[in-house]
This record gives C-alpha cells, structure tokens and sequence, in this order.
C-alpha cells in the first residue's frame, strides 16, 4: 500500500484545521489558542516525519520528543478550557510529569529509535480522563450552556473519539505487529480515517463555534 | 488468528466509537433537558414573583378605593355640612370683622372639599378606567398646574389603543409616582409627559427641566417611589429607564411591548 496518499489527505486535513486556527487566533479564547499552536505543531511534525521516514527509515525520534510536547499542550489546553482547573496548574503538573515519563520510558523501555506506545498509552488514559473531566464540568457547572453551541465541548468531544481510538490503537498494537503484519494496513487504513476526521472536523469548529472572546 | 485479530481491532474501535458517540449524545440530551427544566423554573419563579407583585398592586389599589370612598362619602359630606354651618352662622354674623372671618372659613373649606375631590378622583381607579389614560394624566396636569408654580404639556402620538384598562391603570400610577417626584423634588418649571402608541409598543415619557439627581438614583424618600415604578414597569412586562444627573432635569422612560402585554395576565380586580 502506498502510504503517500493517505498521508498526504490526512496532511491537509491537519493543514487545515491549523490554518482555521490561526485564522481564529487573534480573537479567541486562550484554551482555542493553545489548541491551535497544538494543530500548528502538529502539522509541523507531520511534514519532517515523513521526509525523516523517507530518508532514515525511522522517524520515531521525532515522536518520542513530539508526544511529550503533545501531552503537554493538551494539558495546558484542558486546564485553560475547563473551569476550576489551573492552566498552568495543569501543565507543570500533569505535562512535566509526561515528559519525566517519556525519558524513563525512552531509557528504560522503549528506546528513542523504536515506538513510544507505553507512553502513548498512558497519554490517551491522561487525556480520556481530562475529556471526562471537561463533560463533568460543562454538565454540572454551566446553567443554560447549550452544549451544541460551545465550542470547547466540540473540542473536548472530538479529542475524546480521537483518544479513545488511539487508546485501543496503541493498547493492542504490540499484538498486532507481532501477529498480523501483512494486514497491519487495516489498522493504518482506521487510524488515517479516525485521524482525517479529527482534525477536519476540529477546522470546522474553529471556523464555526469559536466566538470572539467577550472583552 | 490473524483474522481474528483484525476482527478484534475492528470490532474494539467501533465499540469504542459508539460508546463515546453514546457518551456524548446523553451528555447533549440531559444538558438540554437540564436547560429546559431550568428554564422552566425559572419561568415559574418568574410567575410567582408576578403573582405576589400583582397581588401588592391589587391590594394597594384597594386600599387607595377604600380611602377614595371615605374622603368622598364621608370627609366631603361633613365638609359640606360645615359649609352650610358657616353660610347660616354668617347670615347670623352682627360684625362686618364676623363676616369676613366667615368668609374666609367658607373659602377655606370649598378650597378643601376642591383638594380632598380631586385627591379622591386620582386615588380612584374608575377615573382611568371611565376617561381613558390621557384623559387622567391631563386632569393630574391641570391640577398641578393650578397648585404648584410649574407648566405641563402632555403629547398624544398615534393611536390610543392595545392597552386595557387596568394596563392604563398600572401606567397611571408610575406617571403619578412620577409627578409626585417632580413636584416634591425636582424644583422645574416644566413637565412634559409624551404618550406614543405604535402598532406594537407603547411608550410613555415624563421630561422635566429640574435639578434631576445623583446617579445612584435614589430620591429624597429613600428610593421607594423609583423602586415602585420599576416593580409596576416589571409587572406589565416592560423597561423602565430613568435617566437624571444634577442640574439637567430627569427623565423616565416606560417602553412596553403591547404584543407581548396583550397575552399577559391582567391585576383581576383593580
């Protein structure tokens, strides 16, 4: 199967959703901001890993320094979209926790040239747990909110389907490799999909339910 | 068990998927019905706030009926009585100085009977409810203007109708609330009340040329006068804005909705 295609679709879905938060940037709220570097970075990211992958045949480098950072911003994004959470609370803790965790693991585990899947598992668990979190607050603390209409639940809501896939993507994916590499397209064929409806779909929230933050 | 594998990762995402996307959509059906009920309660609260304030009103009209009837039937009657008196003792009067002290006590009560009638009118509901709104305010204006040093103009525009009478009523009472405060503190000269009736608004306004007052807006009897008016604007559904700063005289505004008035529950016996 010829990765280029899907990489280059799932590419300009994440181009996408980078460019309709930048477009927001100047107006928006300071958890839509962070999202947004995140969808900037990762786009970034995308694009050397594919030409690192084409070069060296490895790009897992990348991402064992990449996740981290991810782990990071989305710490840092939670605890500026979900009230009674610290911004910066959240990120010293549970993001500079992640990245203690990612050198061990990088040092003991898995090295720095192979799969980070024991963190990105501990990741998608901080994550759906902080989505849940999100759900909690927007349900109990907000009179009035129309759910449909808030922007940071639409977010919340499309990290949560997108971790929770990556989730069992990265809990099973040790077995797979190992049992099923002629069909390991199937998996890369859900995760492509799961991946260019995510981050489609959180251009669309940028470009639809952001609203100009109330001076 | 390659195939089953697949199966599996297959199988473990969708279940995954749909308990998230059920996740999700209980989540926005309880917020909404969490909304609804919310709203629902408030719109209750908001009903039984109307309710009690309608009830204050209908009380207070009553009680304003109540001394109305006694200042005619009885005050009025004994004053009238005592006109008589003092017309039959002057006929008796043997000085000129007897008469004249006879006199003036004759004009003294005619003046009060004067006063305690047009006080029983304007405490009487039956006036607005006989003549009209305009008609009321233009009788409180001519008796104003006779009493206190100060010119009134009340202007008509459009069409007067849409408004039942006890809406009149409740208006009646703020544009009273409203001279009232003019009269006692404002020190103007002038007093313009204005009455616009569209198709679906009706607004009232009360415009005087007097030393207004301070932001706070708190009058001289402790704000009681503003908060009445602002309960009665409440009541009928409507805004009620007063604009004022010292030296540049006061303005009160009453904006209602009379699509929104016309499907309101009305103060039953007021």
């Amino acid at each position: 199967m010829n990765i280029a295609i899907p990489f280059f679709i799932a590419f300009v879905s994440i181009t996408f959703a980078s460019i309709c938060g930048l477009r927001v940037f100047a107006f928006a709220d300071l958890g839509s901001r962070i999202l947004a570097i995140l969808m900037i970075l990762t786009a970034v990211v995308e694009a050397f890993a594919y030409f690192i992958a084409l070069k060296y045949h490895n790009n897992m480098v990348l991402y064992q320094i990449f996740n981290p950072i991810q782990l990071l911003l989305l710490m840092a994004y939670f605890g500026a979209a979900i009230d009674h959470l610290n911004v910066t609370l959240m990120t010293w803790s549970f993001g500079f926790a992640g990245l203690i965790l990612a050198f061990f693991n990088a040092t003991l585990f898995q090295p720095i040239h192979t799969h980070n899947s024991n963190f990105l598992l501990i990741e998608s668990v901080l994550v759906i747990g902080c989505c849940l979190y999100a759900f909690y607050r927007q349900f109990m603390d907000y009179e009035k909110l129309d759910l449909k209409q808030y922007h940071h639940f639409w977010f919340t809501s499309l990290i949560f389907l997108f971790w929770s896939v990556t989730f069992i993507h990265w809990g099973l994916y040790g077995l797979m490799k190992e049992h099923m590499k002629e069909n390991i397209f199937v998996v890369h064929i859900i995760i492509f999909l799961v991946n260019f409806l995510f981050y489609s779909l959180v251009g669309y929230v940028f470009l639809v339910k952001v609203k100009r933050v109330q001076q | 068990m390659n195939t089953s594998l697949i199966l599996l990762f297959v199988a473990g995402t969708f279940v995954i998927v749909l308990m998230a996307v059920s996740l999700l959509a209980f989540l926005v059906v309880h917020k909404q019905k969490q909304n609804k009920f919310h709203h629902e309660q408030q719109q209750r609260e908001f009903e039984h706030r109307n309710h009690l304030l309608k009830t204050r009103i209908e009380v207070q009209e009553q009680s304003l009926k109540l001394i109305s009837q006694e200042i005619h039937d009885d005050i009025n009657q004994t004053l009238g009585l005592a006109r008589i008196r003092v017309f039959i003792a002057k006929k008796e009067a043997v000085s000129v100085r007897q008469t004249d002290l006879l006199d003036t006590a004759k004009d003294l009560i005619e003046q009060t009977i004067n006063d305690l009638r047009n006080i029983s009118h304007s405490l009487h509901s039956d006036m607005v409810k006989r003549h009209g709104l305009k008609h009321a305010i233009q009788k409180q204006l001519e008796y104003l203007e006779e009493h206190e040093n100060l010119k009134t103009k009340i202007i008509l525009e459009g069409n007067p109708e849409g408004l039942d009478e006890t809406t009149e009523l409740v208006i009646f009472r703020i544009v009273q609330e409203a001279i009232k405060n003019t009269r006692l503190h404002a020190a103007a000269e002038n007093l313009r009340i204005t009455l616009t009736y569209t198709n679906k608004d009706f607004v009232l306004s009360c415009e005087d040329d007097g030393n207004g007052f301070t932001a706070n807006g708190e009058d001289r009897d402790g704000g009681i006068g503003l908060v009445n008016m602002h309960e009665r604007a409440k009541m009928l559904g409507g805004t009620l804005r007063i604009t004022a700063s010292p030296g540049n005289g006061t303005k009160i505004r009453l904006h209602l909705n009379k699509t929104y008035h016309a499907t309101e529950d009305k103060v039953g016996a007021c």
